[in-house]
């Protein structure tokens, strides 16, 4: 591209650092997870995978894993629903208080989850409700909304609505039309909407916390429970490797979406 | 003849087409009503609950308007919690400012420096941290920071120190360290989305107009690149704003916002107290969020 | 003006939702008082749910409740009283079937009318408990058990013997400016009884009144630069301790069994100033979705074999004097079983009422932390 040779270097050398800065903790967590003892030291105690191994075997991380995955699948189901159905009305019309209504979509994934987690505590408080994964996916679902809206307003407003008013004037109805004009050219926003709304979900503490009944033990909750005894730091550096390991196929995914796209365009809008 | 649901799916097709207003409820209302009732409807109770006092001892609520919560906040036991506040503030707009720096000379060599074919790769390697568990990066700050941690042990076998240092961990610096480490994905994205977009052309007509590289810089690179910088600032900020699990984590006595906001709902129970601190925090990011709207950087999220 | 007329219409909205959701929320309150607890022999309802310290459900002896009973366990940590009784009492208040509340909290969960009268005659180790423990004014009220006692012990002063010689006897030593960085006590208010027993002379260390509140918080502000860490959960004790961060705290005879397990040379010492320390006693949500399982669990861990295995994972002190016969008596000696004295000793958790209240105590711990 343009650039100097001296430029390229300096560039070059600070980013490589700032990988480094990024790489370096989870190269420790993964290096920890290997780890024959339970004080995580320097230099590096010795090589087990005895953890691993404690961990096929532990069935609670399994079960919180597969809680924050239907949590996730849930609050995402909703969040595309109401996330598409609202960019359609946005791109398809106006009307009143469309900027207002536009902020509010937005303030539950601006503003921190404690205080989206709060409020809704407060909320299932005077409504008596009982927490539970009922409450979490509420909770869920509201911030994750936002991240298909956008993705499929943008994508919408590049589109023409031309295409559809042909579509009709050959003859299709409303359904066909959708779904043979409409749905393809929104298929990718919707993937990746869906993809950034799973996983902000699985991996989600803050709003989780006020909003988790005694029996909904997800997987970040886990982790933060088992940081409480000191056994169970290395089970946790394990556990996240895993999770790490299985995600790459769906980074891999996310990845081949926004080269079909060009560039990253996809995930940012 | 057409078959039944054929003919269900037609009529309510035609009903639609004849009722526009119709077809905007259908589409907008579910959202909207969804976040009326669990997002607004949920503040404005997180504000009365503010307003009202709990039982010290049975934890019960009594609803009986107040304002000695905000009396607490604002002038309560000498300045302690706008003590907390402005060092929240303070550690925020440090951590923004931090992860710009080292969000935009990665950005830049992504954005312009690297082939187009590497960039998905890069971009990926930028996300994929995010897909470990927050709350164990965050840990692995700990025994980073530690006094047998990588840093002291290379410090000190290095000969820089003598002996481990208990100056890197449970304090302020270990919470910024690991709040800058943290969310810095979230400024490289939007940081290089925006310089990806500045074309060539730009770059090139500013040097022929004999601009130097601070002047092309400050004159043609910030201000494209301002929306992108402010929407990253606005998510690191408000991140920074709300955290409660660095601190446990890796902090030490001093306590910040979301610590104090998260241990008056789960730990100790003053709900209204607590709900106050949350209102203080809303309005502060509020009040962020409207001076930077102009920008549209909140259309990149 | 479309934007002005946009917003009022929001705000209005939302304000008449607001007050509509406010006003038909409500405590339920309810007032079921019979004292006849559930058939115990009957088919558990296969699931428990427990807020407690960390300990009281090992899998050690858990899995063997499980197995026995059906029953499966899901249990939920506490680092603080304070923490337990909030979650215990979270949305709505059946979350949790038991909890295992210390002195402080067991009144304030008996007052605000949470938990359940227990039925001792289902209780089939209460006969076994030390007299002091039947009836202890933390969880018996009236003739009323609110609560089965099951462990108790001491905060102790624990230390690493190989830094910190020779052995301390005083509390003193975690205020020496000799050791800055290195100490580490609980981020708790309760907290706030230690110095006041220990240092101001105060008999009732509770009950304190706002003078002396005021000398405490000196006093702990004074031990601030030397704390490295406040810790919250044990494994905040432990880590620092193993990592050489700190070789003096305040802490529970658990962390110095898990250091010794993890080959460590700590011991803790009783100061001679005195101690504070806490009861716990199992009790029951008056909302309690699985109460067979409730009371098989408090009987299962009352059972002198299970109270040993409680005691080799946490080092505390069994309520049930049977317990000598499973462990013997060096142990039982070690236990402090039997120990009348070292019981009375103890100064146990209890919530401050008067002079000055636990809020006030919050505060005044928000304010040393900063």
């Amino acid at each position: 591209m343009t650039g100097s040779r001296g430029e390229k270097w300096v560039f070059g050398a600070t980013s490589a650092l700032v990988l480094l800065f990024l790489y370096l903790p989870l190269a420790l967590i993964v290096l920890y997870a290997f780890n024959k003892t339970t004080i995580n030291s320097w230099p590096f105690p010795g090589f087990s995978t005895r953890w691993f191994e404690k961990l096929y075997h532990d069935e609670v991380p399994r079960e919180a894993a597969w809680l924050s995955v239907r949590i996730a699948f849930a609050s995402t189901v909703l969040a595309l629903l109401l996330g598409t159905s609202m960019a359609f009305a946005f791109a398809r019309f106006r009307f009143f208080g469309k900027e207002l209504i536009n902020f509010a979509v937005t303030l539950p994934i601006i503003l921190p989850g404690v205080i989206t987690g709060v409020a809704l505590a407060s909320f299932f408080l005077f409504t008596n409700n009982d927490l539970s994964t009922r409450t979490v996916i509420i909770g869920h679902t509201t911030f994750c909304i936002v991240l298909v809206f956008n993705n499929v307003l943008a994508r919408l407003r590049r589109v023409s609505p031309s295409l559809e008013e042909a579509s009709r004037d050959l003859g299709a109805s409303g359904f066909q039309t959708f779904r043979h004009v409409t749905f393809p050219t929104i298929r990718t926003a919707l993937v990746a909407g869906a993809l950034l709304s799973f996983a902000l979900s699985f991996d989600e503490i803050a709003v989780t916390f006020f909003l988790a009944g005694a029996d909904t033990t997800t997987l970040p909750l886990w982790i933060l429970g088992a940081f409480r005894n000191s056994q169970g730091v290395p089970e946790v550096n394990a556990a996240a490797t895993v999770i790490l390991v299985v995600s790459l196929p769906a980074i891999a995914i996310a990845g081949y979406l926004m080269r079909e796209e060009g560039a990253t365009r996809v995930v940012q809008e | 003849m057409e078959s039944g649901t054929r003919l269900i799916r037609r009529r309510i097709s035609r009903a639609l087409y004849a009722h526009p207003r119709g077809r905007l409820g259908l589409l907008l209302g579910p959202a909207v009503l969804w976040l009326l009732i669990f997002y607004l409807v949920a503040l404005v109770l997180l504000l009365m609950t503010s307003l009202w006092q709990q039982d010290f001892f049975t934890a019960d609520i009594v609803r009986h308007w107040t304002l000695s919560n905000y009396d607490k906040v604002f002038t309560g036991q000498d300045g302690l919690w706008l003590k907390i506040y402005w060092r929240t503030v303070r550690l925020a707009a440090i951590v923004t400012l931090i992860d710009i720096a080292l969000a935009f000379p990665l950005a830049w060599f992504m954005a312009r420096i690297v082939a187009p074919k590497w960039r998905t790769i890069m971009f990926l390697a930028v996300v994929v941290p995010l897909w470990s568990s927050i709350l164990v990066r965050i840990f692995a700050w700990r025994t980073i920071l530690g006094g047998q941690g990588v840093l002291n042990q290379i410090l000190v076998d290095t000969g820089i120190l003598n002996h481990a240092s208990s100056a890197f961990l449970y304090n302020e610096r270990s919470i910024a360290i690991a709040w800058a480490y943290v969310w810095l994905p979230f400024m490289i994205l939007p940081l290089y989305t925006a310089l990806e977009r500045i074309p060539d052309s730009y770059l090139e007509a500013s040097r022929d107009l004999g601009a130097g590289v601070f002047t092309t810089f400050r004159r043609v690179i910030l201000p494209l690149t301002f929306p992108g910088i402010l929407a990253g600032s606005i998510f690191v900020f408000s991140l920074t704003m709300g955290d409660f699990v660095a601190p446990q984590l890796v902090g030490g006595g001093s306590q910040v916002l979301g610590g104090a906001i998260k241990d008056r709902f789960g730990v100790a129970a003053d709900f209204p107290f607590g709900a106050a601190l949350a209102m203080l925090t809303l309005l502060t990011l509020m009040l962020f969020l409207a001076i930077t709207r102009r920008s549209g950087a909140l259309e990149n999220v | 003006m479309r934007r002005v007329l946009a917003f009022a219409v929001a705000i209005a909205a939302v304000l008449a939702m607001a007050v509509v959701v406010g006003a038909c929320g409500d405590d339920n309150n309810d007032n079921s008082s019979s004292t006849t607890g559930p058939d115990i022999n009957a088919q558990g309802e296969g699931q428990l749910n427990t807020v407690n310290w960390e300990g009281y459900t090992d899998s050690s002896f858990v899995k063997g409740f499980e197995k026995e009973t059906g029953c499966k366990v899901k249990d939920t940590l506490a680092g603080s009283s304070d923490e337990m009784y909030t979650k215990f009492r979270s949305g709505g208040g059946g979350q949790y079937d038991l909890a295992s509340f210390s002195g402080d909290a067991s009144l304030r969960a008996i007052k605000s009318g949470s938990v359940a009268v227990l039925d001792t005659s289902k209780l089939t180790n209460y006969p076994n408990l030390a007299k002091k423990l039947q009836v202890p004014t933390f969880n018996t009220i009236d003739g009323k058990h609110y609560g089965l006692s099951f462990m108790w012990g001491a905060n102790v002063l624990i230390y690493n013997a190989d830094k910190v010689k020779p052995a301390p006897t005083s509390w003193a030593i975690t205020y020496d400016p000799k050791y800055k960085g290195k100490v580490t006590v609980p981020n708790n208010p309760i907290q706030i009884a230690d110095p006041a027993l220990q240092f101001f002379g105060q008999k009732d260390p509770y009950s304190i009144d706002q003078a002396t509140l005021d000398k405490v918080k000196n006093k702990l502000s004074e031990q601030k630069p030397l704390v490295r860490k406040y810790w919250v959960l044990a494994t905040d004790f432990e880590d620092l301790f193993k990592s050489g961060d700190a070789t003096l705290g305040a802490g529970w005879p658990l962390m110095t069994n898990d250091l010794k397990k993890a080959g460590m040379n700590v011991k803790e010492v009783l100061p001679k100033e005195g101690v504070t320390g806490w009861a716990d006693s199992w009790m029951l949500s008056k909302n309690a979705k699985h109460p067979i399982c409730a009371y098989k669990y408090m009987n299962y861990v009352t059972r002198p074999d299970i109270q040993a295995k409680v005691a080799d994972v946490t080092a505390y002190s069994p309520a049930n004097l049977k317990t000598c016969e499973v462990v013997g008596a060096e142990r039982c000696k070690e236990l402090h079983v039997r120990d009348e004295n070292y019981y009375s000793a103890i100064k146990y958790w209890k919530t401050p009422v008067a002079p000055t209240n636990y809020r006030e105590w919050t505060d005044t711990w928000n304010q040393v932390l900063g």
